[in-house]
This record gives C-alpha cells, sequence and structure tokens, in this order.
C-alpha cells in the first residue's frame, strides 16, 4: 500500500478559504486538518479567510438610501427610454385615451367627408347637378324686395339692382317664378284648364326642383295652351298636379328628367346695341333659334335687349362663337325644371348697353 | 426590475469603487442599460420580475471598467455617506483599505459571490471564465480581506494593551 502524499503549502494555503466554506470533500478536508495541525502559518491563513468571510458577510447589512434607490429605479438611458415609450401599453392612460379620442374623431370626419352623399337618395336636397359638365360663371339669384320674402330674381348685373330686372314685362314670368322656385319657394297659381285637352296645368306651391313635387313631364305630342294663364313655351308640356296618381306614377322620371335639365343664361355688357342687336338677332335665327318666351328675339328693356329662345343643341357652340365675336360673353348652366326634348337647348340671354 | 436587486447594483458599485459620485452614476447606467437589454422586464406591471443574474453580472463588470477609470488610485478614499446607511458595529475603512490595493476582479467576484449571494456558476458565466478561476479569486479575496481586518483587530488589541 502507497504512503498517502502530502500537501504542499502553497495548495494547502489556496485550499483554506473551501475548507472554511466546507466545499472540500472527505478525503482533502482530512488532508487539510493534518496539515494546518502542524503549520502555524496555515493556521493564520485559515483565521484571515474566516474573519474576512465573517467581515463580507457583515457588508450585506449595509442599507442603500430611499433617495439613492429611487434614483437607481428611475435610470434610463435614451435606448431604454425610447424602447419603454414605444410600447402603446407603456404610454400613460390620459395620453392613450386622448389619442383614441383623436383617432375616432379623424377617421369619423374622414367617413363623412369620403362618403359620396348626394348620390344617397335619402340625403339628397334640391336640384341634383349634372357632374360632367363645367359651369362657366354663377349668377346668384338674390331676394328682390318687390317680390315678396321668399320670391328670387336673377341677378343679372348690378346696375339692374335699381330697376325692376330684364324679365319684367317680358312675357316670361313664368319662368322667373320657376327659376326663383329653385332656391326658394313659389307662390300657388290657380289650376287653368286648357281648352284643347283639358288638361290641368298648375303651379305647385312646393318648390319644383325636389323630386317628390317634380311635376313636370314633357310630352311627345303638341298641345296647344291657353296663353291667359300660362305663356308659350319652347316646348309645349302638360303639368301634372302632385296630388293625381297619374303624376304618382310619374313623379319618378319626372324628377330624374328635371334634374338634368338646365337652361343657360348668357351676359353681355356692348356699346352701340342700336346697331349690333339686329345682327345677333339674325345670326340667333339662321342657327335654329326660336323665341321660347312671349316677347320678340331682342326685345328692348331699359338700355338692354332681352332674347329667350330655345335652339339646337348642335348650334350651341356655334352661337357662343359668334356672339363672342361681339364682346366677352359671360354664361352659366343653371338647373331648371323645365325639360327641354331630347336636342333641344334653351337660352336667356341679356345683353347690357356698356359705355 | 426587482427593487432588491437595484439595491445590489447600488451596493456593488458603492463598495467596489468607494466614490460616490462616480459609483452612483456606474449604477445608474448599469440598470439603464438593463432596462435597455429586457425591455419586457423593466415594462410597467412587470417592473418586479427578477433580471437575469447573468447578465446583471455582465453588464455591472463593463459598467465598472469603464467608470473605474474615473477614480485615482492614489487618492484619499472618501466614503459615500449619505447615499448608504453603514450599521454601527461595521468598520468600513477596513473594506476601504483592502479595496484599495486589491485586483478589479478580485474585488467584483467577493462582491457578488459574499455580499450579493451570487452563485460560483452564475459568476463564471457572467465573468466569462471557470468556477475554479472564481473560486480562485474567492479564496484569495477573503483572504487578503481576512488580514486587513485581523490587522486591524491586532492593533486594536495591542492599543487595549
Amino acid at each position: 500500500m502507497s504512503e498517502k502524499r502530502k500537501l504542499t503549502p502553497f495548495l494547502a494555503h489556496e485550499m483554506l478559504f473551501d475548507y472554511a466554506t466546507n466545499h472540500l470533500d472527505g478525503d482533502r478536508k482530512q488532508a487539510i486538518e493534518e496539515f494546518i495541525r502542524d503549520d502555524k502559518e496555515g493556521q493564520s491563513l485559515l483565521e484571515a479567510v474566516r474573519r474576512g468571510i465573517s467581515y463580507a458577510d457583515s457588508l450585506k447589512s449595509i442599507e442603500l438610501s430611499n433617495e439613492t434607490l429611487q434614483e437607481l429605479d428611475q435610470s434610463e438611458n435614451f435606448v431604454s427610454l425610447s424602447r419603454r415609450l414605444a410600447r402603446w401599453s407603456e404610454w400613460p392612460d390620459s395620453l392613450r385615451w386622448s389619442i383614441i379620442a383623436l383617432m375616432v374623431s379623424f377617421c369619423t370626419a374622414g367617413i363623412v367627408v369620403m362618403i359620396p352623399w348626394k348620390t344617397i337618395p335619402l340625403f339628397q336636397q334640391g336640384p341634383s347637378f349634372d357632374t360632367g359638365t363645367v359651369e362657366i360663371a354663377r349668377v346668384e339669384p338674390r331676394t328682390g324686395g318687390s317680390e315678396g320674402p321668399g320670391v328670387m330674381v336673377p341677378n343679372i348685373d348690378e346696375k339692374e339692382t335699381a330697376e325692376t330686372g330684364p324679365l319684367e314685362g317680358s312675357g316670361d314670368e313664368e319662368f322667373a317664378e320657376e327659376s326663383s322656385g329653385a332656391t326658394g319657394t313659389i307662390a300657388a297659381r290657380p289650376n287653368v284648364e286648357t281648352p284643347s285637352t283639358g288638361t290641368q296645368t298648375w303651379q305647385p306651391a312646393v318648390p319644383p326642383p325636389r323630386p317628390t313635387v317634380s311635376v313636370v313631364v314633357p310630352i311627345a305630342t303638341p298641345v296647344a295652351v291657353a296663353a291667359t294663364a300660362v305663356r308659350p313655351l319652347a316646348t309645349p308640356t302638360v303639368v301634372a298636379p302632385v296630388a293625381t296618381p297619374v303624376s304618382i306614377a310619374v313623379a319618378p322620371t319626372a324628377a330624374a328628367k328635371s334634374s338634368r335639365s338646365f337652361v343657360y343664361r348668357a351676359f353681355m355688357t356692348l356699346s352701340d346695341l342700336e346697331n349690333i342687336t339686329p345682327k345677333i338677332t339674325q345670326q340667333i335665327k339662321e342657327l335654329g333659334a326660336e323665341k321660347a318666351g312671349e316677347v320678340e328675339l331682342g326685345w328692348r328693356r331699359g338700355s338692354g335687349r332681352y332674347y329667350h329662345f330655345s335652339l339646337p343643341e348642335s348650334n350651341e357652340q356655334k352661337l357662343l362663337e359668334s356672339l363672342r365675336a361681339y364682346g366677352p360673353v359671360r354664361i352659366s348652366k343653371d338647373p331648371h325644371p323645365r325639360v327641354m326634348p331630347e336636342g333641344q337647348v334653351r337660352f336667356i340671354l341679356w345683353i347690357e348697353s356698356g359705355i | 426590475m426587482k427593487r432588491e436587486q437595484a439595491r445590489a447594483i447600488g451596493l456593488f458599485f458603492l463598495l467596489g469603487l468607494m466614490d460616490e459620485r462616480v459609483a452612483l452614476s456606474a449604477a445608474s447606467r448599469t440598470v439603464a442599460r438593463l432596462k435597455a437589454e429586457f425591455p419586457e422586464i423593466s415594462r410597467r406591471g412587470k417592473d418586479h420580475d427578477p433580471l437575469p443574474v447573468v447578465d446583471i453580472i455582465k453588464i455591472s463588470r463593463d459598467s465598472w471598467k469603464a467608470h473605474r477609470k474615473l477614480i485615482p488610485r492614489n487618492q484619499p478614499i472618501e466614503v459615500p455617506a449619505s447615499s448608504w446607511t453603514v450599521p454601527a458595529g461595521i468598520d468600513i475603512g477596513l473594506w476601504a483599505r483592502y479595496q484599495k490595493d486589491a485586483p478589479d476582479d478580485d474585488i467584483m467576484t467577493l462582491l457578488f459571490s459574499l455580499v450579493l449571494d451570487v452563485n460560483d456558476e452564475a459568476l463564471a458565466e457572467g465573468f466569462q471564465t471557470s468556477v475554479g478561476t472564481v473560486r480562485y479569486r474567492l479564496g484569495k479575496a477573503v483572504r487578503q480581506l481576512g488580514l486587513v481586518v485581523r490587522g486591524q483587530r491586532v492593533s486594536k488589541g495591542e492599543s487595549d494593551v
């Protein structure tokens, strides 16, 4: 049996910590004990190790101040802060709810803007406009003092404000009323029975552009209309009462057609009207125009001339070109409940005498 | 992050560097870096979950190296007074004397193992070394510390006589 090897002082001293903390196996432990029994330096070091462990253990009881702990707890750097704030759940509740409320508001506003309300029948108001047309100029209707409240007259020119307006006395009062009906109300007119057909003509007491009260229905066969009650129109029409079953049956079609009908309003300011007017009248007639009101084409009113006529649609451009030869033309395409026959357009031209 | 772990990091740097300003700066940066590394743990509602000890050791060691240079070796030591409360029976001067001359790795190993109760395996992984090396450093550090402590007591005993 071989003799047990003795530990060297170096190995023994290095193992004193493991011996003190009981990390050695039985043999090594016995060897260390045997070694330090005779080694004073080993005993001294073992005592130092035990004191060191004891002192280190006592350091555990050191407490940090609350301020220091709080400071450490709230320590952030740019990365930690940005990562923390990048998480939605870390945002303050008030901020989160504010953002949610803001987003809901924006979404609602966006939806309201995006929905084509005008295409929804429930929300349609007033005459619908043809989106395919370009409005060149708009003549804003104004409330006329002499016509009473709610009755509108076209604002042809600022100069006209002192006068009664170009349509007065022209035989186109009906037209004026219908025009005003587009934005205001029109007065109900007495029913008139036409002598030829017995068909009733009736002016509604409610705004005509509204689909439910659109009563103007075009017919193919021309019908004589009483001149006293209703002025002759370019295209003879029968005006059906809303209350009758017939009118209810045709109301949607009439409403759809009336929503597509329109009238051109053109305005010019020219000098030397005396010489130019006959030329313009002649040119208009040559283009196939037929007067649509009672008065003749180029009717003199105050210092201006009044034209109300229907024209083949194919000559519309030619007319404008011929008018522009005399001067600038302001023209607007306004919706109107009166439906023109296919291929026909209606014009109201007012030429004001300029200086 | 557990409050206990924040305390451990603070104590580690205060004892290890023995300079209040530098130690608190190092501890703050370590905590912030840990929060950045572990956003899931440091987030609201989970801020009491413990952080992995190995990562605490690694980041604390990096921070130690960065801040150790800021402390002049030959200057008199200022014991942090306002940041901690030392129990009456502990002579913190003994630790200051040991800390002044001991190698950095020995101090860190001793603090993590005996003061902060980190096990040897985690220390070895954190320091990227072997458990044997950790045990060797620990034995050396404890022996040196014990010699400092015993020397004080001997001198006290001698003065009493």
